[in-house]
């Protein structure tokens, strides 16, 4: 998958390489849960995964199975996403009124104490963030309106703030006007993030360089309307199109690959696909509209 | 919340990943076709979209499983900019939908509260809160309750986006004013108080790309088209926005009512005089003000305070019509700095949208204010205004949590009323 540059967004290469099956629905004992627009967060620790869609976050273990699910505690807020630490504790983005607050829970999601951010640079004071990860050992915030990033200690302490949009030279307008569609952290700790407003996808790399992929259309390689990205642990990045109702797969130089999945209601395939995830197995994580729930699919490369 | 943190903000200038100038879709106008259709579904051997076998599209070519879900795909997300509905895991029970443009969220549609009144059970059907655009992938369902437009035949079951937004967009104003669906060629949108104007050699787009004289969805059977032109109104650039600090002023010029009545016909009420019987509350184009109403207006700041002068009392829960045409006067005032602020005065009228919001609120009847109760804030133990707490047990909250209620006024703090506010057809009529 390597050394290949020189070649067309809309001819897929080694698509010999990536096969995608489709394996199941994230279920409980009555079925696929039927969630819509859910958000996927895995805790590669304890082998689970977690989906959040409206009244609670439901737990699921490594074989798609509903575990534990736990329901908002109106005392921590609406919780707005989740990140689980090595020793199993979550970690919760919950939200009270117009407020976002970080609250250390046990695995039971039994509040242990709040956890406040300190060292906000400035640029950061209407900081909102609705999605929070966990990479070796550093929180990260993300604003999806806002396109900003905090990075921060388990403890609250910020360590660095990324602010996409300028990254991306975008004017205050063209901010307001475009937001992020998905935001993920490959396994080199870069930055994948999409915007769907201009149909691209990208990757900010250390360094701070910048590249980028994308080109509307509805032919296999081009953007429709994306949202969710990802990687698998080759570096393929994946890019989930809702207007298309694919899963598109780029090799690790933004080359499309293939891309997988088909609208209609059988199994294997997508209505709406909105946020994905990659597990450490290869595993792809697909959330749909119409409470088509969670789909999970194995990609496979030879 | 100091700085003890560089911002890294710097990218290297060899970088070149300058975003695309164009951010807008429709400009207006038409977009790019294939944005929603596909012709063939067929390109170098492949189906295009694998949304139907190859040689096959959707109806009307669309790639969309329909005309709503279509537009859902871009004008649902995240807060901000131009979404118009937010998804289900975006606004768990407790919390409002996020977005804040003048027409509304969608999602109010979603939101459903049961509450006891004084022992009673009682609801807020979130099928109630707006338009109920039907839009399958997202969950929108049509009205089973008004199965047709209150005051007229429109099938709800047919509701959708393209029921008032002409998705193609060929209605367009020119230099002149006139609004035809053809002539000069559409050169940018005309919504906003940025907008280039039409120019001898271009035209702009209508406001909102809605549907004009002639209008009716290709999807839509029987005889629906549209007898009353486009309203003139203005919006300001950055619309989708909390109200917390500053208001978002849209500019509504007139026609807003009676272009409401293509399907809304037996509610509309230009003309009318008071204390006759058989009528609806005014609302259009010959619906002025009057002095009283109109002194009335630029008085009342809140319950028991009427020292709002003409300068300043302004208030977008309760927005009028200007009573004219004139883009350059809209422009002026479409604002969200609060810089313009300006009351009524004689030209005003009453529109559908000074209750109303066109998509969706919090409140019953897609009202921009709470009015099944006879407030809408409450007091704390020092006299200071709040939004009732009690979402399970009070008619003032109606199951909202104060949270919802807040948001459901766009951000604006409970302060920004009197402690036991009336509601704020008292912004017309004063009676507290």
């Amino acid at each position: 998958m390597t050394g290949v540059l020189a070649i067309g967004l809309t001819a897929p290469v080694f698509a010999a390489e990536v096969k995608a099956s489709y394996l199941y629905n994230l279920s409980d004992f009555t079925g696929s849960k039927p969630f819509s627009s859910a958000k996927i967060t895995l805790a590669p620790v304890k082998n689970e995964i977690y989906a959040m869609a409206g009244e609670s976050v439901s737990v699921f273990n490594s074989s798609g199975m509903e575990v534990y699910r736990f329901d908002y505690d109106p005392t921590l807020g609406v919780v707005v996403d989740v990140a689980v630490e090595e020793s199993g504790d979550i970690i919760v983005l919950a939200q009270q009124g117009a407020k976002f607050r970080l609250v250390r829970c046990n695995f039971r999601a039994e509040p242990v104490a709040p956890i406040e951010l300190h060292g906000v640079p400035e640029g950061f004071a209407s900081f909102a963030p609705n999605r929070i990860l966990l990479r070796n050992g550093s929180l990260y915030l993300v604003s999806m309106a806002g396109m900003q990033v905090l990075v921060a200690s388990p403890d609250g302490t910020v360590r660095k703030g990324y602010d996409l949009a300028h990254s991306l030279e975008f004017t205050e307008k063209e901010r307001v006007n475009s937001g992020l569609g998905g935001f993920e952290l490959d396994r080199d700790g870069n930055f994948l993030f999409t915007v769907p407003a201009i149909a691209r996808a990208y990757r900010l790399l250390g360094d701070g360089t910048v590249k980028s992929v994308g080109k509307r259309g509805s032919a296999p390689g081009r953007f429709g309307v994306i949202s969710g990205i990802a990687a698998d642990k080759a570096g393929n990045v994946l890019v989930a199109d809702t207007l298309r109702c694919v899963v598109l797969v780029f090799d690790k130089d933004f080359n499309f690959v293939k891309e997988f999945g088909a609208r209609g209601i059988k199994p294997g395939n997508l209505v709406g696909p909105g946020d994905i995830a990659v597990d450490s197995e290869d595993r792809v994580y697909v959330s749909q509209l119409r409470k088509r729930g969670v789909s999970v699919f194995q990609l496979s490369l030879s | 919340m100091k700085k003890a943190t560089q911002v890294s903000l710097a990218v290297a200038a060899s970088l070149l990943i300058s975003a695309p100038a164009a951010f807008a879709f429709h400009s207006g106008g038409v977009a790019e076709c294939e944005g929603c259709h596909t012709m063939h579904n067929s390109l170098d051997g492949a189906a295009m979209t694998s949304a139907t076998p190859q040689f096959q599209a959707g109806p009307y070519l669309l790639q969309g499983n329909d005309a709503s879900s279509a537009c859902l795909n871009c004008h649902q997300g995240s807060a901000g900019s131009y979404h118009i509905s937010t998804a289900d895991a975006d606004m768990p029970a407790g919390t409002a939908p996020l977005q804040m443009t003048p027409g509304g969220d969608f999602g109010w549609l979603k939101k459903s509260y049961t509450f006891t009144v004084r022992g009673s059970a009682a609801t807020n059907p979130g099928e109630r809160h707006g338009h109920n655009i039907v839009a399958g992938d997202y969950g929108y369902v049509a009205d089973a309750t008004l199965t047709v437009a209150p005051g007229g035949s429109y099938p709800a079951a047919n509701l959708a986006c393209s029921s008032c937004h002409d998705p193609h967009g060929k209605y367009r104003r020119d230099a002149t004013g006139a609004i035809a669906t053809t002539g000069l060629p559409i050169k940018n949108s005309g919504s906003y108080n940025t907008s280039a104007d039409p120019t001898t050699w271009g035209a702009v787009g209508v406001y909102r790309i809605l549907g004009g004289i002639g209008y009716q969805p290709k999807s839509l059977a029987g005889s629906f088209g549209f007898t009353q032109q486009v309203p003139a109104a203005v919006a300001p650039s950055t619309y989708n926005r909390s109200e917390a600090t500053t208001q978002t002023r849209v500019a509504y010029g007139n026609n807003m009512s009676e272009w409401c009545a293509n399907c809304h016909t037996g509610l509309l009420r230009g003309s009318y005089t008071s204390g006759m019987g058989g009528l609806t509350h005014p609302a259009g184009n010959g619906a002025k003000l009057g002095a009283t109403i109109l002194a009335n207006y630029n008085a009342y700041v809140k319950s028991g305070d009427m020292s709002g002068t003409s300068a300043n009392s302004y208030n977008s829960l309760v927005p009028f019509e200007m009573g004219s045409t004139d883009y350059t006067a809209m422009k002026a005032v479409a604002l969200n700095t609060d810089a313009q602020l300006g009351g009524a005065d004689s030209n005003s009228n009453v529109n559908c949208l000074s209750c109303h919001r066109a998509h969706a609120s919090g409140f019953a009847s897609m009202l921009r204010y709470a009015h099944e109760n006879e407030f809408m804030t409450i007091a704390d133990a020092s006299g200071n205004s709040i939004y009732d707490p009690n979402s399970t047990t009070s008619a003032v909250s109606q199951g909202l949590t104060a949270a919802e209620q807040q948001a459901a006024y766009y951000g604006r703090d409970a302060t920004k009323f009197a402690p036991y506010q009336r509601l704020l057809c008292n912004k017309c009529h004063a009676k507290d």
